[in-house]
């Protein structure tokens, strides 16, 4: 009868080598990081345009374009108010809400892992941009005006991007029509709520939500003025302090191929 | 030739965990393998999945290793003393191992996916099995 060969040994070798590499990782001190995670990457970025194609073929094109030309209408509309409020505050002299300029970096999905591909939300998207083209943490993504997330996480030549939607996601945010502010926090599955905001504020179904602006003096945080969405839902009880709102992006996550990261000023 | 094209498929699980499925299809594979095979190369091959899958979902590197490994010496542990080639054993197991994997890497719907993966191991263990739903002959797969 063969003697079966204990396991006790690969298993003790594979473990303190994972906890050899753990380490490591963690001092960055790995060699060779980089240059496999350049190898990867591109890869993966191959295998998602291949397998995000046949998705594409039950994308309705009329909608697509509808949709597109929705998002083209909303940022507008956003401009064209905060144009209304610099104009006026210019006129009083104390305080303007412009967005100051900044230049944007084009980045494409390599990556949107969900529940179930083409009908969920995903939480986090991968982008083929990294720190050696200047991606940080911290830094907004936006795709036509609307914020997508922020950064992450970013090696050399890669970073996620945390979706606003996701459940670890929470930043200051207003309505454009009534600037009610509230908190704006994501429930996952493209979810969002805005609370903790007053009763004496109004909010109103079909209202557009924008950041308030949280940026630093390095571009990291959200700039004013970016669009989360439409407010889908108003949850208001007298018997509370605060009032809530359901809010639905005016974005398709798990549909987004390029998106735009916002590079502060160096 | 087998283990390249175990190699193949596991390849083929990463690249799909990390493009499009959040499901932790890499850790159903090898589990997969690890019951059907029953063989020490698992653990280069859990340890190697387990860097790439750090390496290309931002966790940090050798963490994966570290529970595949342990994961991976759990099994080989139980299979000293019980018979792991069934299916209730590879659909229970695939569901627990997912579950804990959620929880530490804190992935959303972590029951949905442990639910669905159990499903998807035990349905594919079930399909290729040789008529019996509770074990599996894998002397007739080894003479393949």
């Amino acid at each position: 009868m063969q003697q079966r060969r204990s396991f006790l040994p690969s298993f003790f070798l594979f473990f303190f080598l994972s906890g050899l590499i753990f380490f490591l990782s963690s001092r960055n001190f790995l060699p060779g990081e980089n240059f496999f995670q350049n190898i990867f990457f591109s890869f993966q970025g191959g295998v998602f345009q291949v397998v995000h194609i046949p998705f594409g073929f039950f994308h309705n094109n009329a909608l697509q374009k509808l949709q597109k030309e929705n998002l083209a209408l909303q940022a507008q509309l956003v401009h064209e108010k905060q144009l209304e409020e610099d104009n006026a505050a210019l006129r009083d002299q104390f305080q303007t809400a412009s967005i100051p300029s900044t230049s944007l970096l084009p980045a494409t999905v390599i990556g949107a892992p969900q529940f179930i591909p083409g009908v969920g939300s995903p939480e986090n998207l991968v982008i083929d941009k990294g720190t050696k083209s200047g991606v940080v943490g911290g830094e907004t993504v936006i795709y036509q005006r609307n914020v997508v997330g922020t950064i992450s996480g970013a090696t050399d030549w890669a970073a996620q991007v945390m979706l606003v939607s996701s459940a670890n996601s929470s930043f200051t945010a207003k309505t454009v029509g009534s600037h009610a502010q509230g908190v704006l926090s994501g429930e996952g599955e493209g979810s969002m709520v805005l609370g903790s905001v007053l009763l004496s504020d109004t909010l109103q179904v079909g209202d557009i939500v924008v950041t308030s602006g949280s940026e630093d003096g390095v571009g990291k945080g959200f700039p004013p003025g970016l669009i989360v969405g439409k407010i889908i839902s108003v949850n208001k009880t007298p018997s509370s302090l605060y009032q809530s709102a359901r809010v639905q992006s005016l974005l398709q996550f798990n549909k987004l191929t390029t998106v735009f990261v916002i590079k502060g000023k160096e | 030739m087998k283990f390249f094209w175990i190699l193949g498929i596991l390849s083929i699980l990463l690249f799909l965990q990390t493009t499009i499925f959040s499901l932790p299809l890499v850790l159903g594979g090898l589990l997969f393998f690890c019951v059907l095979y029953k063989e020490q190369w698992i653990f280069p091959v859990g340890f190697g999945m387990g860097i790439l899958l750090d390496m290309l979902t931002f966790h940090p590197i050798g963490l994966t290793s570290i529970f595949f490994t342990i994961l991976l010496g759990i099994v080989f542990l139980y299979e000293r003393k019980f018979e792991i080639q069934s299916l209730t054993f590879i659909t229970f197991v695939t569901f627990l191992a997912s579950l804990v994997y959620g929880l530490l890497f804190h992935e959303p719907q972590i029951f949905l996916e442990a639910v669905m993966l159990a499903v998807f191991a035990g349905g594919i263990f079930f399909a290729i099995g040789v008529g019996d739903t509770t074990t599996f002959d894998v002397m007739q797969l080894r003479k393949n």
